[in-house]
C-alpha cells in the first residue's frame, strides 16, 4: 500500500488491468508472479526467471522488482532454482464484463431467433416482432393470417426483409381493404382542404396507432393531432377553443316559418289563443319535448309532425281560406295569370277576354281552363291536371255557360264541401276551391305554378304571377293559409326545388361536427330544460325575413339567442365532463366498412 | 516557501475547479440545445403530419451511440481526443437528456410489445446503472481519500499476501522468544482467518469500523494472557491488522466502483443491438 511517495519503475509489477488474463495467485490472495500470465490465459511459468549463459556461467535475471538476483543462483544445467506451482490464470474485469455482455447477448439471439414459441412460422420469433396487442376490433381477423394481414413484408425470406427495409411499408393500404370514406380516403378530412390544398396525403396510422392493447380505442387520437394541421391549436376547450360563430346555430332560416317566441310567449300564453287546444298549449308553453322529438334525436331535433303539434290549432284556419279561380266580372289573381293579363289591366279589355273564356268553358269545361296553363303538350296537360284537379267538366261548363249568358250561380252554402264548387256565395259568385286540409295538392300545384311562373318567360308574365303569388300568399286572404308558415320557404327555393320548400328543412349538414341531444337531457337544469341551452330571443326580428317578398338569408333573425362556448364550457372542462376535439368533432367524412355493414351518421341513419 | 507554495496549489485548484464548472455549463448549453433542435425538428414533422417519432428515434439511436463512444475512448487513450473527465461530463449530460428524448419517442413509460418491452427495460437499466454509477463515483473516491494511503485496486492481493506473511514472520519470532504457543494458537484460531482475505466487505461500504472493533476486541481479549514479549509481537500484529482493515476498505470500495460495470455495459451494450433490431423491425414493417 502507497504512502504518497511513487515507487520506481523498478520496484514494483506494472500492473495491466485491461489484459484480459490475470495472475491466478491473486484469486487466492497471494502475490502476483511478475512474468503474468500469457495472452490465451496459460500460466506465464513455473520458475521465477530464465537464467542467461554469459560466458562458462549461468546468470540469474530475476527483476528488481520480483526481488532482484537471487543468492541461489541458477542450477548447473541452466534452469532457475525457484521453481513453484504453476497457477490457473483468473480472467481479467473488463475480459469478464465483455463475457457478460457477450453471454447476455447470445440469450438475447436465442430468445429471439428460437424463443419459446417453436410453434412460430417465421424465422425470427414472434416475441421479437411483438410491437403490443392488437386492439379487441382488429384482434379477430388477424388471427388466420397473423401479422401478414397488415404487414406485406412478415414472413418472408432473408432477401425479403433485406428489400424490404427500403421500399415503403405503410400498413395504410391495408386499412382501406375495409374501410372506405366518401372522398379522398387519404387526404386530411378525407377532402381537400381549401386552405391547406398543399398538404400531403396523411397515412391512416400517423393518428391511429395500433398495439397499444386490447381496449385501446383506435378511432380517438389525441387533441395534439388535430391541432398538428388547425391553425388555433390549443390545449383546453374552456380557455382555447375559439367563440362559437356569431349566430350559431341558427345562423340558416329553416323552410318553415315558425316563431318560437311568439308561439311560446304569446299563443301557448295567451287563453284567446291557446283555447283552440288548451292541454296542448299548456303542455308546449313549458316543455319543448310537446312539439320535438328530443329523446331519439342525435344531432337535429324535429318536430313532431302537422297532424300531431299543428292541426290542433291551424287545420280550420286552412280550411277556411278558399281560393277563388274565377269570378264573373272581376280579374281574380288566379284569372290573371291564366289569360295573362295584370291586375290592373283595362276592365273592358279583361271582360272581352273573360267574356271568350266563358263561351270556351261552356263548351268544353276543364279543357278550356288547361289550354290556358301552357297549351297542348304533355307537361301543360299533366300540370292543368294539378290546377284542376278534382273540378268536374259539368261543374266549369255550368259555370262558363251561367257567366256567358249573363245569368247568376245557384247560391252555395258557406260551409260547402271541400273541392271544387261553383255558385254564389256571400262574397259574390265564383268558381272557388276549398282545401281539404294541409298540404292540400290542388293548392300546392297552384302555389308552385306561380312560383314557377316569376322566374324565366317574358317580363309581363312574371310580373303577373309575381303578383298572384303575393296574393296567394298573403297569411290572411290566401288560399289555405300556406303564406303564413311557407311564404319564404317558396320564394326561396329554385322552381326546380320546390318540393324542399315544404317540408321541414333540417339544419346545415357539418360532417365533422357531432353531437347528441340524448345525453344531455338528464344533465339539464330541471327548471330551465332545453333553455339552459336554447334561450328564446323575443327581441329578434324573426318575422320579418318571412314575410319580406324577396327574403335575404343573410338578413335573417333567428328567435333563439346564439350559443355561447360558455354554455358547452361549463361542463366540457378539465376534470368534469371529457373536452376533447373529438368529443364533438370527428375527423373522417362518410366511414364505411367493406364488411356489409355500415356505420351510422349523426341522424343515426346508415351512411350512403 | 511552503506558505507560497500551498497558496499556488491553492489557485490552480480553484482555476481548475472553475474550468471544469465552466466545462460543464457548456456542455448541458449544448446538450440542451441539441436537445431543443431535436424536439422542435419533431414538432414541425409533426405538424407536417409526418412522422415526429422517427426524428427522436433516429435522435435516440445517434446519443446512444455518442455514449458507447466513452468505451472507445478509454481504448484509444494515445488519441489525443480530449480528456477522461470531458468525455465523462458529456456521457453524463447525453444519458440525461436521453431521458425526455426516450419519452417523447416512447410516448410513455413503458410500451406494449415484448422485444419493446424488453428494449425499455435495457434502457432503464442503463440509465438507472448510470446514475447509481455516477453517484457511486461522487462518493466513494471522497471516502477513499480518507483512508489511510493509496493502493492500486489489482495490487490488493499482493498487499494482503504482504501484510500476511509479515504477521506470520512475527508470530513465528514471537513464539520462538516467549517460549509459549499462545500467540500462535491465537493467530491460528482467530487472525489466520482475517488476513487470509479482504474481510468486513459490507461493513467498510457502509462506512461501519466493525473491522476495527472486531481487531480490537480480539487483540484486547488476548494481551491479558501474553507475557512481555509476545505482548510487544501483539503490539506489532494489531499495527498490521489495523492497515489490513484500511486495505479492506480500499478493497471494498473499489470493487463496487468497478462492479457497477457488470450492469451498466452488458445492458448497454443489448439496448444498442435493441436499438438496431427496433429500427431494422420499424422500416421492415410500418415505415
Amino acid at each position: 500500500m502507497s504512502t504518497g511517495r511513487r515507487p520506481g519503475h523498478d520496484a514494483a509489477a506494472y500492473e495491466r488491468p485491461a489484459q484480459p488474463y490475470l495472475c491466478g495467485r491473486t484469486s487466492l490472495w497471494r502475490k502476483a508472479c511478475w512474468q503474468g500470465p500469457g495472452a490465451l490465459g496459460e500460466c506465464g511459468g513455473a520458475f521465477e526467471c530464465i537464467p542467461v549463459r554469459s560466458g562458462d556461467r549461468w546468470e540469474c535475471r530475476r527483476p528488481k522488482q520480483a526481488g532482484g538476483r537471487c543468492s541461489a543462483g541458477p542450477l548447473p544445467d541452466g534452469s532457475c532454482s525457484h521453481r513453484h506451482a504453476p497457477c490457473a490464470p483468473v480472467t481479467g474485469l473488463r475480459r469478464l464484463r465483455a463475457r457478460v455482455s457477450l453471454v447476455a447477448l447470445l440469450a438475447l439471439v436465442v430468445v429471439l431467433i428460437i424463443g419459446p414459441d417453436p410453434t412460430a412460422r417465421t424465422a425470427v420469433n414472434s416475441a421479437a416482432l411483438d410491437a403490443g396487442r392488437l386492439s379487441s376490433v382488429h384482434a379477430g381477423f388477424t388471427r388466420e393470417q397473423g401479422c401478414a394481414a397488415c404487414h406485406a413484408s412478415h414472413g418472408k425470406d432473408a432477401w425479403g426483409w433485406f428489400s424490404a427495409a427500403f421500399r415503403s411499408n405503410d400498413p395504410s393500404t391495408g386499412c382501406v381493404q375495409c374501410h372506405g370514406f366518401a372522398g379522398e380516403t387519404m387526404r386530411a378530412h378525407n377532402a381537400v382542404p381549401a386552405k391547406r390544398g398543399d398538404a400531403a396525403e396523411v397515412s391512416c396510422v400517423r393518428c391511429h396507432t395500433e398495439h397499444q392493447g386490447a381496449e385501446v380505442k383506435l378511432a380517438r387520437v389525441r387533441d395534439q393531432v388535430c391541432a398538428n394541421c388547425h391553425e388555433k391549436s390549443f390545449s383546453d376547450f374552456p380557455a382555447g377553443h375559439p367563440q362559437f360563430a356569431a349566430r350559431y346555430p341558427y345562423a340558416k332560416p329553416g323552410a318553415i316559418n315558425f316563431d318560437h317566441a311568439k308561439h311560446v310567449n304569446q299563443y301557448f300564453a295567451d287563453a284567446k289563443y291557446a283555447r283552440r287546444s288548451p292541454k296542448f298549449a299548456a303542455a308546449a308553453r313549458t316543455q319543448c319535448t310537446a312539439c320535438h322529438e328530443v329523446e331519439s334525436a342525435t344531432r337535429e331535433v324535429r318536430p313532431k309532425p302537422y297532424a300531431e303539434v299543428c292541426a290542433g290549432c291551424h287545420e280550420a284556419q286552412i280550411q277556411k281560406a278558399r281560393l277563388v279561380l274565377l269570378e264573373p266580372e272581376r280579374l281574380t289573381p288566379a284569372a290573371s295569370v291564366l289569360l295573362g293579363m295584370p291586375k290592373d289591366a283595362d276592365e273592358a279589355d279583361a271582360g272581352k277576354r273573360l267574356a271568350k273564356l266563358w263561351d270556351a268553358m261552356s263548351r268544353s269545361g276543364t279543357e278550356a281552363l288547361g289550354e290556358l296553363v301552357g297549351g297542348r303538350d304533355a307537361d301543360a296537360r299533366k300540370r292543368a291536371a294539378g290546377l284542376f284537379d278534382g273540378l268536374a267538366v259539368a261543374t266549369a261548363q255550368s259555370a262558363g255557360a251561367t257567366w256567358s249568358s249573363r245569368k247568376t250561380l245557384r247560391p252555395v252554402d258557406e260551409d260547402a264541401p271541400a273541392g271544387w264548387n261553383a255558385g254564389e256565395t256571400s262574397d259574390g259568385q265564383a268558381l272557388f276551391y276549398r282545401p281539404r286540409g294541409h298540404a292540400d295538392p290542388v293548392v300546392r300545384a297552384w302555389l308552385e305554378y306561380l312560383r314557377t311562373g316569376t322566374k324565366g318567360g317574358d317580363e309581363l308574365r312574371t310580373q303577373i304571377a309575381a303578383d298572384a303569388l303575393d296574393q296567394f300568399l298573403d297569411k290572411d286572404t290566401g288560399p289555405g293559409a300556406c303564406g303564413t308558415c311557407h311564404a319564404a320557404a317558396l320564394r326561396g327555393a329554385a322552381p326546380d326545388k320546390l318540393e324542399s320548400a315544404w317540408k321541414y328543412a333540417a339544419s346545415e349538414t357539418r360532417p365533422f361536427i357531432r353531437y347528441s341531444h340524448a345525453p344531455h337531457l338528464e344533465l339539464l337544469d330541471p327548471a330551465a330544460g332545453c333553455r339552459s341551452c336554447h334561450e328564446l330571443n323575443a327581441s329578434a326580428r324573426y318575422a320579418k325575413y318571412h314575410a319580406a317578398s324577396n327574403p335575404k338569408p343573410a338578413a335573417y333573425e333567428s328567435n333563439f339567442a346564439s350559443m355561447k362556448k360558455q354554455t358547452c364550457a361549463a361542463c366540457h372542462r378539465e376534470g368534469y365532463v371529457d373536452s376533447a376535439c373529438q368529443v364533438c368533432h370527428s375527423y373522417h367524412a362518410g366511414h364505411e366498412l367493406k364488411l356489409g355493414f355500415r356505420q351510422k351518421d349523426s341522424k343515426g341513419a346508415p351512411n350512403k | 516557501m511552503t506558505i507560497l507554495r500551498a497558496s499556488v496549489l491553492r489557485n490552480r485548484l480553484v482555476l481548475r475547479i472553475g474550468r471544469e464548472w465552466a466545462q460543464l455549463a457548456l456542455f448541458w448549453a449544448i446538450g440542451i440545445a441539441g436537445w431543443l433542435l431535436v424536439a422542435l425538428a419533431a414538432w414541425r414533422a409533426e405538424r407536417s403530419l409526418r412522422e415526429g417519432a422517427l426524428v427522436t428515434g433516429y435522435a435516440l439511436l445517434a446519443m446512444m451511440l455518442a455514449l458507447a463512444m466513452v468505451n472507445l475512448k478509454k481504448r484509444l487513450v494515445a488519441l489525443p481526443l480530449g480528456t477522461a473527465r470531458a468525455w465523462m461530463m458529456a456521457h453524463l449530460v447525453i444519458g440525461t437528456l436521453g431521458f425526455p428524448l426516450y419519452l417523447q419517442h416512447a410516448g410513455g413509460l413503458w410500451p406494449g410489445g415484448h422485444y419493446e418491452r424488453a428494449l425499455a427495460l435495457c434502457f432503464y437499466t442503463v440509465m438507472l446503472s448510470g446514475i447509481a454509477g455516477y453517484v457511486l463515483q461522487r462518493l466513494l473516491p471522497r471516502r477513499l481519500t480518507h483512508l489511510e494511503g493509496e493502493v492500486i485496486y489489482e495490487r490488493i492481493p499482493s498487499e494482503v499476501f504482504t501484510l500476511r506473511e509479515r504477521v506470520e514472520a512475527l508470530v513465528l519470532k514471537g513464539v520462538q522468544d516467549a517460549g509459549a504457543d499462545t500467540l500462535g494458537r491465537y493467530y491460528l484460531e482467530s487472525l489466520h482467518w482475517f488476513f487470509r482475505r479482504p474481510r468486513f466487505f459490507l461493513s467498510h461500504l457502509f462506512g461501519s469500523a466493525r473491522g476495527a472493533r472486531w481487531i480490537r476486541g480480539h487483540v484486547g481479549a488476548l494481551r491479558r494472557y501474553l507475557n512481555e514479549t509476545e505482548r510487544a509481537a501483539l503490539d506489532q500484529i494489531e499495527s498490521l491488522a489495523l492497515r489490513k482493515n484500511q486495505l479492506d476498505a480500499h478493497y471494498a470500495l473499489q470493487s463496487v466502483l468497478k462492479l457497477w460495470l457488470f450492469v451498466h455495459i452488458p445492458s448497454a451494450v443489448l439496448l444498442i443491438v435493441l436499438a438496431f433490431w427496433h429500427l431494422l423491425v420499424v422500416n421492415i414493417y410500418s415505415r
